[in-house]
């Protein structure tokens, strides 16, 4: 049980580390892009990494706060990639 | 045309280098993944227990050659004068007689308990987590003990009937909610006669070769109502002490228990069990050389399983035990007794025999088998003998209570580990994107 926690956990903290610095990386990327582009198209991609890296960071923060691991429900995290969704689908059908 | 050749080349040996870089990049990134997480990976059960260096509650160690209790072989048939057990028991007593080293393995886990402010030896945190709820219903010759305990998502509950009706009986139930299946225990010991016996053998235990000269059963002895009490333990802690003895005053039997961990004449008592003192005044011998052997008898339909070290040991409540461990693939509960007694003021060996059989019964139109287990205690001659002797479970909040502190030790860790995996993670990010702009 105790092995089967370590892992579990080892897990979750890999996973959560690269959402958090990976989508704030594309962030910052697709931000300098939008700079210099100034296509809006890239707005709404700049958005949903931003999204990606609030998703990310509350996913941390509830590995080492186990209080706030109740606020954090499947539905909570859905609604994340809902607007993910909608934000893509502007952008792929934006002109 | 030569200008094109020589250009072609370039870009290859070029995209060489990158693939080298890349691959070299990625090696190095992964070796440090690695070095990262090893820490917290490599044997994490060095993490066990409660800060104190204890280790998993609920697997009190155990000889790969004890079938000592000669209880679990199944055979459905009443073991022979027991002597299997005995021998086997003798060399367990044998492995387990290095007291100096237990003493010191003790002072060890004394020594690094901290955060402990009345000083009974436990850790205040742990005390404070493992508080259990206690209700009892006292009746004349009966008592009912609940005990109930809630942390988080774990909680635990059993209960205690003691009663003197067809002499001293003591039935336990547990049950947990921590594991989806075999979360219930459920026990009884039956404190049944004493026996006078001539020792033919001289070894200092009663044996079903001995003589028995008499008997004097609890079975149909009248005993006193229950005498209830609020006392206080040597650390201060609030204890119930119930007591009842036979109308002739030869057999006397007080129970202990409390809500918290309680420090009762030397040693601990967890709120998951009850200290038992069994006292004999003035028995009348009816032969100058005979012993006194005291027998009690625990039913169960578990698998039992002696043990010359008993968890209160292994945690180190108590010193020098021998238990009788019931046992479920998730639960342990236990009639532990001391291995000494204080026989007329002076501290003497005693000697156990368990016989054990199983007893097949019909009910509800279900085939139950009880494993019944006669346990005697021989005793030194004298005119007052004090036994003590206990019997409990390792509640699921000895394991909740390690698996908290696990959590805390691994959060620490992972805080670390997860900075670390953050460096990482834009080492790499940032690699591929000035890998990318130099294509």
């Amino acid at each position: 049980m105790v092995i089967e926690m370590v892992i579990e956990m080892m897990e979750s903290i890999i996973i959560y580390a690269f959402i958090t610095i990976f989508s704030f990386g594309l962030f910052s990327v697709s931000i300098l892009s939008y700079k210099k582009s100034k296509n809006r198209k890239l707005i709404f991609v700049s958005t949903v990494f931003l999204l990606f890296f609030i998703k990310g960071i509350i996913l941390s923060l509830s590995l080492f706060l186990p209080d706030f691991n109740i606020y954090i429900t499947i539905p909570i995290l859905a609604i994340f990639d809902l607007l993910v969704l909608f934000l893509l689908f502007i952008a792929t059908l934006k002109k | 045309m030569f200008k094109n050749k020589v250009t072609f080349e370039c870009n290859n040996m070029k995209k060489r280098k990158i693939s080298s870089a890349i691959m070299v990049f990625f090696i190095a990134l992964l070796f440090l993944i690695s070095i990262s997480l090893s820490s917290v990976i490599a044997d994490p059960d060095n993490n066990m227990g409660n800060g104190n260096g204890n280790m998993d509650p609920l697997s009190p160690p155990k000889d790969p050659d004890d079938d000592s209790s000669g209880i679990n072989d199944g055979s459905g048939e009443r073991k022979q004068g027991g002597n299997s057990d005995n021998e086997d028991y003798d060399q367990n007593r044998e492995q387990n007689q290095n007291e100096e080293q237990n003493g010191d393995q003790n002072q060890e886990r004394k020594q690094n308990r901290e955060g402990d402010d009345d000083n009974d030896d436990i850790d205040d945190k742990q005390e404070r987590y493992q508080h259990r709820k206690t209700e009892m219903v006292f009746e004349q010759n009966r008592t009912r003990i609940r005990s109930e305990w809630k942390q988080d998502e774990y909680e635990d509950e059993f209960e205690i009937i003691f009663d003197i009706e067809q002499g001293p009986r003591l039935k336990f139930d547990y049950e947990n909610n921590m594991y989806s299946s075999e979360n219930e225990l459920s026990f009884e010991v039956q404190i049944r006669e004493l026996i006078e016996y001539i020792d033919t053998n001289k070894n200092g235990r009663y044996e079903e070769d001995d003589v028995i000269v008499n008997t004097y059963s609890f079975e149909k002895t009248n005993f006193n109502n229950f005498t209830y009490q609020n006392q206080f333990s040597d650390d201060g802690e609030k204890i119930n002490y119930i007591s009842t003895q036979t109308k002739d005053e030869i057999f006397k039997m007080d129970l202990y228990f409390s809500s918290n961990f309680s420090k009762i004449n030397n040693q601990i008592v967890s709120p998951t069990e009850i200290k038992i003192d069994f006292i004999i005044n003035n028995y009348p011998f009816e032969e100058e050389s005979t012993q006194l052997a005291l027998r009690t008898m625990l039913v169960t339909e578990h698998e039992t399983e002696l043990d010359t070290e008993s968890f209160d040991e292994i945690q180190g409540f108590s010193e020098n035990e021998s238990v009788l461990n019931i046992t479920t693939i998730n639960n342990v509960g236990f009639f532990s007794w001391a291995e000494t007694v204080v026989v007329d003021n002076i501290t003497k060996p005693v000697n156990s025999t368990i016989q054990s059989q199983i007893i097949e019964t019909i009910r509800d139109d279900e085939k139950i088998s009880n494993k019944v287990s006669n346990i005697y205690f021989s005793y030194p001659r004298g005119s007052n003998i004090l036994h003590d002797p206990k019997l409990g479970v390792v509640g699921i909040s000895f394991e909740a209570f390690a698996l908290q502190s696990i959590g805390y030790l691994i959060n620490m860790d992972n805080i670390v580990s997860y900075i670390g995996i953050c460096i990482l993670a834009s080492i790499l990010f940032l690699g591929v994107v000035i890998i990318r702009k130099r294509i």
